[in-house]
């Protein structure tokens, strides 16, 4: 699974949360440093902030949908308001989080989005 | 007649004299030639002659003294009636100077003194002579006169006679030509009035000694039918008078005997009742009263007539189109020379017309008193000098209820101004203010005036709308009135709790709103720190490391920042609503809509507002909320800035301009306390207030916003006191505004200057 938030800080505390959880996590600071890694094998989940330098967390879905590529998300956002919930929700999000959050919430929505594997 | 006449002339004694001389002339010779015994046959033929003369002297006598009997008589029977007595005078006149072949007659009415004008009144003249009438001179024949005052009869056979003392009268009859002159006086009850006065002038006559009486008799029958004519005529001309007089007269007139009963009635009574005067006359008028008046009328005019003293009665009378006229009925006695009461002359008045227009004042004042009466404000009206001429009961009331004060107890007859400078005196401002508006309506400076304060009763605070509005009148005046409008005010302190309270949500609002744009920055690193936190206490778990101290100290972390995060959603949860920034937006609009947003706060705390405006209005783009929050803000904190000065002027001037172009300026200038240097620097930082209780978050969000705006916000201290707060916005450009409001006027105009005493009340 990937993380991708410009909060370096924040990025860091995931990696070390999703590891404690047992999950395989690469981390990006931005949308495109996600396009551009190396090795594109799409992610079993991404965990996507909204608010991103670059492209912002919708945009780089409405591509990897344009892309034809299915990747179940779990958005995470510091400026959480009705119109931000409404399209993650219309964009197809498994969770929608408002940060900060709980680990058991994220948790939980991870495993949702990777599915009953 | 005529041949009479000359016979008597020809006969008179003159001619007995030459016809005896020509017997001395036909026999001249004869008796030279003749002898003595001639001398008696002479003598016989003489006294022959003598002897016939003598008996037709006789004869032409008792002719003339017939003629004379004959004219008196015929004068007598004439002057039986007074009123042609001047027309058969002159008859008269004419009958005598043909009859003893004169020239002329005058009857003249003689003054009592020498110098007085003798009036010729009736005169006749044989044709070819001058005639004479009208005045003559008594001092042209001064000595006739007296002698005809004395009684005396002048008879001048020729003007030689008169005596030598008598010059004057001689030359003025011969200037007139005046040959001989016969005069008699003519005497009424042993006064002299006038005189009789004959006079030939183609030649000489004598006056013989029998004509005299016959002419004195002549005048006596002159003098009384004269006397008569005259008394008559005044007595004619008397009640001729009288009848004018009543007729002409505008009011019905009466008149009565001693008994009551009326005697006459004048023309303009009787058009009135369209009745014949015998129908009136007696107790007859009474039928012209209407019934149900007739009683009490006739009753009071027979006690007023029984005591013989003045009355006055109205009463409806009957007109002859049978319309009820309403009449004034004044009597008062009559009292002759000997003081007898002989009865009433009584005037009528018809009141119909004056007593319909006295209903119809009447009414109208009685209407207006009853409007002026029921007026809710107090009202009072007062002449040009300020004296209190009337007031309505609210007036009377109030001025009960409040006694003692020298203005609003004051009542009718006091002077209100006087009672306003006694009281501005003692120190009542409000007493001053209403002093100066009374006087600028008084004298025309102003078409009215109105203003607002507060009364202070011993229990209660009221407040009052005075009204000065001119007396519209030749006299001058005016008419104030005091309306309470303390409930007025009641609703407007609730509006205005409204407006603070929204003031304050705003405030509140713009908190929120500005941790709303710091929520996401602040949430970030929580999110960090929660993730950290509950990363650390997995992998303490996973390793199998128990450490509980460690796992409730990561616990409690996680749980603060989220608690953080807590208050961080609920400032921002304040700030919801979103507003859409615009463009072209009228600065001084903005303003102005908070400055009336404010006017009923600011006018409370007695602040005035001068209002300076650009004459071009400056446009700028952005969130007319926020900005009028700003200054909204801004007015706040000048009025608290005042509301905390001890004393002072207290003034905001607010003033909108295009400072550059492209950059608009607001300026709040107060008189306020101030502010020291070190508080300048800091005043805009947040959590800074130089106020007790200040949050120090207005200006904060002020200088949050007009940057935002892309402005800037500055303060500094004025010269003399307060502060001057200056916002600069980028402004789009600018239009003429339609309507320039010049730099120094005043709006909104409402509430220009006004001095509103109230307490300040911390918002």
């Amino acid at each position: 699974m990937c993380v991708i938030d410009d909060d370096v800080s924040l990025l860091r505390a995931l990696r070390r949360l999703l590891d404690a959880g047992g999950f395989q996590v690469k981390t990006f600071s931005s949308a495109e440093d996600f396009l551009d890694r190396p090795n594109p094998t799409p992610p079993g989940c991404l965990v996507l902030d909204v608010h991103l330098g670059g492209l912002s967390g919708f945009e780089l879905l409405e591509r990897l949908v344009a892309a034809g590529r299915r990747i179940p998300v779990v958005f995470i956002t510091a400026h959480d308001d009705a119109a931000t919930r409404d399209r993650a929700h219309r964009a197809g999000a498994v969770e929608y989080l408002r940060k900060p959050f709980d680990d058991e919430s994220l948790i939980a929505g991870v495993n949702r989005a990777l599915g009953p594997a | 007649m005529r041949a009479g006449a000359s016979n008597a002339g020809t006969a008179a004694p003159p001619g007995a004299v030459e016809r005896e001389r020509s017997v001395w002339n036909l026999q001249p010779w004869y008796i030279v030639g003749g002898a003595v015994a001639l001398v008696v046959q002479a003598g016989l033929i003489v006294g022959l002659l003598v002897n016939r003369a003598q008996r037709r002297r006789a004869q032409r006598e008792l002719a003339e003294r017939l003629r004379f009997e004959t004219l008196v008589s015929d004068l007598s029977a004439a002057f039986i009636s007074a009123r042609d007595v001047p027309q058969h005078i002159e008859r008269a006149l004419e009958r005598i100077v043909h009859e003893l072949d004169l020239d002329r007659a005058v009857l003249a009415e003689l003054g009592q003194a020498h110098d007085d004008i003798i009036w010729a009144t009736h005169s006749w003249t044989r044709d070819g002579i001058d005639p004479l009438l009208g005045a003559l001179p008594s001092r042209a024949y001064p000595w006739i006169a007296a002698r005809l005052l004395d009684g005396h009869v002048v008879s001048l056979s020729r003007l030689d006679e008169l005596p030598s003392t008598a010059r004057t009268d001689r030359e003025n009859l011969a200037a007139r030509g005046t040959q001989s002159l016969v005069a008699v006086p003519l005497t009424v009850e042993g006064t002299v009035t006038g005189a009789l006065s004959f006079s030939t002038l183609r030649a000489e006559r004598d006056w013989p000694d029998e004509l005299v009486p016959r002419l004195r008799l002549l005048a006596e029958v002159f003098a009384s039918a004269l006397a008569r004519y005259r008394a008559e005529t005044a007595a004619r001309e008397s009640e001729d008078r009288f009848r004018l007089l009543a007729d002409t007269a505008p009011l019905m007139i009466w008149l009565s005997g001693a008994d009551g009963r009326r005697t006459y009635f004048n023309r303009r009574w009787l058009e009135l009742t369209g009745r014949r005067s015998e129908e009136d006359l007696g107790e007859g008028w009474a039928d012209s009263v209407h019934a149900d008046d007739r009683a009490l009328a006739v009753e009071s005019y027979r006690s007023a007539v029984s005591a013989r003293q003045p009355f006055t009665l109205d009463y409806r009378l009957r007109r002859w189109d049978g319309d009820d006229r309403w009449v004034l009925d004044h009597g008062v006695p009559r009292i002759d020379e000997n003081g007898a009461f002989t009865g009433y002359v009584g005037s009528v008045i018809d009141i119909t017309a004056l007593n319909t227009a006295l209903r119809a004042v009447l009414e109208s004042t009685a209407l207006r008193s009853a409007i002026f009466g029921s007026l809710y404000g107090q009202v009072a009206a007062i002449d040009r000098d300020g004296v209190i001429i009337a007031v309505n009961h609210s007036w009377t009331r109030f001025a009960e209820e409040v006694g003692t004060d020298p203005t609003r107890g004051a009542t009718v007859g006091v002077n209100y101004l006087d009672a306003c400078r006694q009281a501005a005196a003692a120190g009542d401002a409000d007493a001053l203010r209403a002093l100066e508006a009374i006087t600028a309506v008084l004298t025309g400076k102003r078409p009215d005036a109105r203003l607002e304060y507060a009364f202070r009763s011993q229990s209660v605070e009221r407040w009052f709308e005075m009204t000065v509005e001119p007396f519209r009148r030749p006299d001058g005046g005016a008419v104030i009135s005091y309306i309470d409008i303390t409930r007025r005010w009641q609703a407007e302190d609730e509006s205005r709790r409204q407006r603070e309270e929204l003031a304050h949500a705003q405030r509140v609002t713009t908190l929120g709103e500005l941790s709303a744009s710091l929520a996401h920055e602040i949430n970030q690193p929580l999110a960090a720190i929660v993730t950290n936190a509950q990363a650390a206490i997995r992998l303490l778990d996973r390793d199998g490391i128990v450490h509980a101290d460690v796992s409730e100290a990561l616990t409690d972390m996680a749980a603060d920042a989220q608690r953080a995060s807590a208050i961080i959603r609920r400032l921002r949860a304040l700030s919801r609503k979103e507003h859409a920034s615009q463009r072209g937006l009228d600065l001084n609009q903005l303003v102005d809509n908070v400055v009336t947003l404010l006017r009923y706060d600011l006018a409370r705390k007695n602040i005035t507002v001068l209002r300076t405006a650009d004459p071009v209005v400056p446009l700028v783009s952005g969130d007319p909320i926020q900005l009028q929050q700003v200054i909204l803000n801004l007015l706040v904190n000048a009025s608290e800035a005042i509301g905390n000065a001890p004393d002072g002027p207290r003034e905001i001037a607010i003033t909108t301009a295009l400072r550059a172009p492209g950059l608009a300026e607001v300026r709040v200038r107060d008189t306020g306390v101030g502010a020291n240097a070190a508080d300048l620097e800091r005043m805009f930082e947040r959590f800074v207030s130089t106020k007790p209780g200040g949050l120090g978050m207005g200006l904060a969000i002020s200088r949050s916003i007009v940057e935002a705006h892309g402005g800037r916000i500055a303060a500094e201290t004025n010269p003399d006191r307060g502060l001057t707060l200056r916002v600069e916005l980028p402004c789009d450009g600018s239009v003429p505004a339609i309507e320039p409001s010049l730099p120094g006027q005043i709006s909104p105009g409402v509430w220009d200057q006004q001095r509103i005493a109230g307490e300040r009340k911390p918002l």
